[in-house]
């Protein structure tokens, strides 16, 4: 009776959870909420990923890789997520993490991340090297919601009518046989009495049953709303024959009200902006606009970008290490042929109109430059998988086949572009892996006491102008590390340098499930 | 060798003869197991909670969650027992002594307590659920936990329905007062941990600073004048809900002496008050107040009232609970906020959890603000609306005590 469309309710629930976890955005960045690292931890090589749990407060997982020399030895690794607010101080001690595999040097274990927001995860690796520690930036955000799935609805629907039954037999039994004294036996007027009690509570039960799960439902739609949005944005283009400009303004009202903390430069640059043509995602610019105000990005757009409608990605990191992705699209309407100008990046900003992409066939798959170097694209041999750590390794080198050697483009050896063709993946990659390296800045700013925990950098401007790059060496080749988070058409844009110029090579690849 | 078998011996025969007393006193020992049961449940979740306040982690093997699942292991095994032998290989007077359910045979209370630790057993999943939906929470009012305090109640009513089966009933232990007293003692000290149950399942309404605002006395108005006066009625013994809020009051009072003596550290964060010993939940509620009152009150109404004569006398009980309860708790909770209760006696200096902020008003024994009612007019109607709440829970209680004072099997 009463149960059956209880059932029914239960599964609608479920059914609408499904779809729910499906269609929301599943990170600070895009679509792809790991977060990975490769650096130094001390005197060591470390290899981190973190994949952060869908819920807060959740278990995030984290791996560590930390290969060494010969000779020398790792006795342990240790773990310990520190939350922005609360410091080091306010942190409780770290994790020894386990060796997952006695023949790699690998470790795991779990992160208690309990509060929304931006954390830093201290890897420290102790061993014959002496100890040392890397510090990466993880964002705490509630990002889905879980489905019920079937075999536990089924459970929970069985044991849930086993108790209603069992609940209105015991209200039977203590209104009729359960008040007769030993040794009388019981009467009809008793037994109907019981009877009676079982069918009032039955209805009472039932509507105690709906009760619960009218309570179930609202903390779903409270909980639904602590779900991470990136902050509203408003974007625009004011356009002349000869120049036009894109504006993104920030419309979220915590933002506006000061409740979130301000914008950061990372690799010096206030925004990351990205645009895309739709559909076939054949243009691709990487610019950095300025801020005319505390809400306002501005930049004016390459006149050799072609008429269209473009996605538009905003990277940003706060002050308190919290780094996300803003998006929105705009329409950029045709400019006069004579304005067109044919080069391929100015400055920073870079961008490609030109179709030619690779396809990445394992081995390898190369691209020509606009400046006619090569760059390939090598892979293990084996097919992209969804899920599966990979490393994204490419090389540069000229017509000849001999090495050609970049120059730190915003102090990294490259940055990479990923997305879906879809636009439900979308991240920004270094050597270093996924992680900002503003938001390194600024957790080692915050332990020496630099800032508050509101997140306002109190050396002021000249903290801001200093952001340093990573320092690194000339090289022709570069790796990233990253795992395409699910199956489908991939879409690469991989950014050098050379000299004067920026160059951007198109590949495209399919992953599998 | 002799000699030593000599010196044994009187040993032995003291031991027999206690034996033999013990015989003589007719206390069945699943009352006993129950009422074990019904302590285990009540340490284990103020255990819990305490765990929660200081180290945080979770886990299915945390030692707190073990001995909540030593007591649903003990009534299953117990209970589970019972009814097979009451079914199967039960004596007449057994068989007397107990209903049927399903074809099956057991007591009444051991059919309750059976239903408690399904209930138990049916939230343990649902709440794993629950916190990988919705995150990894402290809370103690949810959906799951509801169930599991329902299984967790049903465990504590089930071992006090049984052992007023046995004081109802009163054939058994006609001419053993020694056992009638002790059958007493069982009652008054399941009928605190019952107490206890309510009392932790309002916790997050009735903390100190909660203690001058109308709605902590309308929630409390709620919770307890419901079984305070169904303990009232209930029993044939004089003064049994005083006694039962003193067995409340002792339970918490002990773990709250006891819990601070262990070393523990936080290991979540954010930290924002380092931990150095396991907290303590704050120093129980002057149930024993309102307990006197309904007592009192009892006694001279007679317990045996006709129901339509309940509906008179509910409103008096909810009133005498209010007033009461007014009386006692308000210049307490000042107590409780003054450096006279900053001490191991009354644990006011070790309610702090791992999370909250050295500055915040509960750390700087300040009265919550938002809990404050906004005029004084504000808080009479509140007072009013607490009156009829409390009105309301009196007289479920009082048809819940005309029942458990029938009670025979």
């Amino acid at each position: 009776m009463t149960w059956s469309g209880a059932t029914r309710m239960l599964k609608r629930l479920a059914s609408t959870i499904a779809v729910a976890a499906l269609a929301v955005v599943a990170s600070a960045h895009v679509g792809s909420p790991n977060v990975f690292f490769v650096g130094k931890a001390g005197a060591y090589d470390v290899d981190v990923v973190v994949r952060p749990p869908q819920v807060v407060p959740g278990l995030a997982e984290i791996t560590v890789r930390v290969p060494v020399a010969q000779g020398a030895s790792v006795r342990r690794v240790i773990v310990r997520p520190v939350f922005w607010q609360t410091g080091t101080r306010g942190s409780p001690t770290g994790d020894v993490a386990k060796r997952l595999d006695a023949a790699e040097p690998t470790w795991g274990g779990k992160l208690w991340l309990m509060a929304g927001g931006s954390y830093s995860v201290y890897v420290t690796v102790d061993g014959t090297l002496g100890a040392g520690t890397a510090s990466i930036p993880v964002a705490a955000v509630a990002m889905a919601r879980l489905p019920l799935g079937r075999p536990l609805t089924i459970v929970l629907v069985l044991l849930g009518l086993f108790l209603v039954v069992g609940m209105a037999s015991i209200v039977r039994a203590a209104a009729s046989d359960g008040l007769v004294p030993p040794g009388q036996t019981e009467s009809p007027a008793t037994a109907r009495r019981g009877r009676l009690a079982a069918t009032i509570a039955l209805p009472v039960l039932a509507l105690a049953v709906l009760g619960g799960w009218k309570w179930w439902d609202s903390t779903a739609r409270a909980y639904e709303r602590t779900l991470y949005k990136p902050l509203g944005v408003k974007a625009w283009v004011n356009n002349s024959d000869t120049a036009r400009t894109l504006t993104l303004s920030i419309t979220d009202s915590g933002y506006l009200s000061g409740r979130v903390t301000r914008i950061l430069p990372d690799h010096g640059k206030l925004m990351h902006l990205f645009l895309v043509r739709e559909p076939e995602l054949d243009v691709f610019a990487h610019l950095h606009p300025s801020m005319p105000d505390e809400n306002t990005f501005q930049t004016a757009l390459p006149t050799s970008l072609p008429a269209g409608t473009y996605r538009v990605y905003g990277d940003i990191v706060h002050e308190s290490g919290f780094g996300q992705t803003l998006t929105a699209k705009v329409t950029l309407p045709e400019l006069a042929a004579s304005a067109v100008k044919t080069e391929e990046s100015s400055g920073d900003d870079a961008w490609s109109i030109r179709g030619e992409r690779g396809a990445l066939v394992p081995p390898r798959s190369s691209v020509r430059l606009s400046d006619g170097t090569l760059l390939t694209w090598t892979s293990d041999g084996n097919p992209l998988v969804s899920g599966r750590e990979t490393s994204l390794a490419f090389d540069v080198t000229d017509s000849a086949g001999k090495p050609v050697m970049l120059d730190p483009y915003l102090g990294m050896a490259a940055h990479a572009v990923v997305m879906r063709d879809d636009g439900s993946v979308f991240i920004h990659l270094h050597p270093m892996g996924t992680v900002s390296n503003a938001a390194l800045q600024a957790f080692s700013l915050r332990e020496r006491g630099d800032t508050t925990a509101k997140g306002r950098l109190v050396l002021g401007d000249t903290a801001r102008a200093t952001m340093p790059g990573m320092a690194m060496a000339q090289t022709s080749a570069f790796a990233i590390p990253y795992a395409f988070p699910k199956p489908g058409h991939y879409k690469l844009w991989v950014q050098v340098k050379r000299g004067d110029h920026i160059l951007t090579g198109t590949f495209d690849a399919d992953v599998a499930p | 060798m002799s000699t030593t078998l000599e010196r044994l011996l009187p040993i032995r025969r003291r031991l027999a003869t206690a034996r033999s007393a013990e015989r003589a006193v007719a206390i069945p020992w699943y009352l006993y197991a129950v009422a074990i049961a019904s302590t285990l449940v009540n340490v284990g979740i103020i255990w819990d909670i305490s765990w929660h306040m200081t180290i945080g982690r979770d886990s299915f093997w945390t030692p707190a969650h073990l001995c909540t699942y030593l007591s649903a292991l003990i009534v299953g095994v117990t209970c589970g027992y019972v009814a097979l032998r009451t079914t199967f290989a039960g004596t007449a007077q057994e068989r007397e002594r107990s209903v049927s359910l399903w074809g099956f045979r057991a007591p009444l209370g051991a059919w309750i307590c059976v239903w408690g630790s399904f209930a138990m057993l049916t939230s343990a999943p649902f709440d794993n659920w629950w916190h990988d939906a919705y995150g990894l929470d402290v809370q103690i009012i949810s959906p799951p936990h509801t169930l599991l305090a329902l299984g967790m109640i049903s465990i504590v009513i089930g071992a006090l329905v049984w052992t007023l089966a046995w004081q109802n009933r009163g054939t058994e232990l006609a001419n053993d007062p020694e056992a009638r007293h002790r059958l007493h003692q069982l009652f008054a000290f399941a009928a605190g941990l019952l107490i206890s149950m309510f009392a932790i399942y309002v916790t997050e309404y009735s903390y100190r600073g909660y203690q001058h605002g109308s709605q902590f006395y309308r929630v409390s108005a709620m919770a307890f004048p419901v079984v305070l006066v169904a303990l009232s009625r209930a029993s044939n013994m004089r003064w049994s809900a005083t006694w039962a809020a003193l067995c409340y009051m002792g339970v918490r009072i002990a773990m709250g002496w006891i819990l601070p003596l262990f070393p523990a550290t936080a290991k979540l964060g954010p930290i924002f008050n380092p931990m150095t010993h396991m907290a303590a939940m704050e120093f129980p509620l002057l149930l024993i107040g309102p307990a006197i009152a309904i007592d009192l009150l009892s006694r001279r109404l007679g317990k045996d009232a006709s129901p339509g004569r309940d509906w008179i006398t509910a409103p008096l009980f909810g009133l005498a609970f209010v007033v009461a309860f007014l009386v006692v708790q308000w210049p307490f909770a000042d107590f409780l906020h003054s450096p006279l209760a900053r001490n191991w006696f009354f644990f006011s200096d070790r309610n702090f959890t791992y999370n909250m902020r050295p500055q915040s008003l509960y750390m700087t024994y300040k009265y919550f603000i938002r809990s404050a009612d906004p005029s004084a007019g504000a808080f009479a109607i509140g007072m009013l609306v607490a009156v009829v709440y409390a009105s309301i829970s009196a007289r479920v209680g009082l048809a819940w005590g005309r029942w458990m004072s029938k009670v025979q099997r």
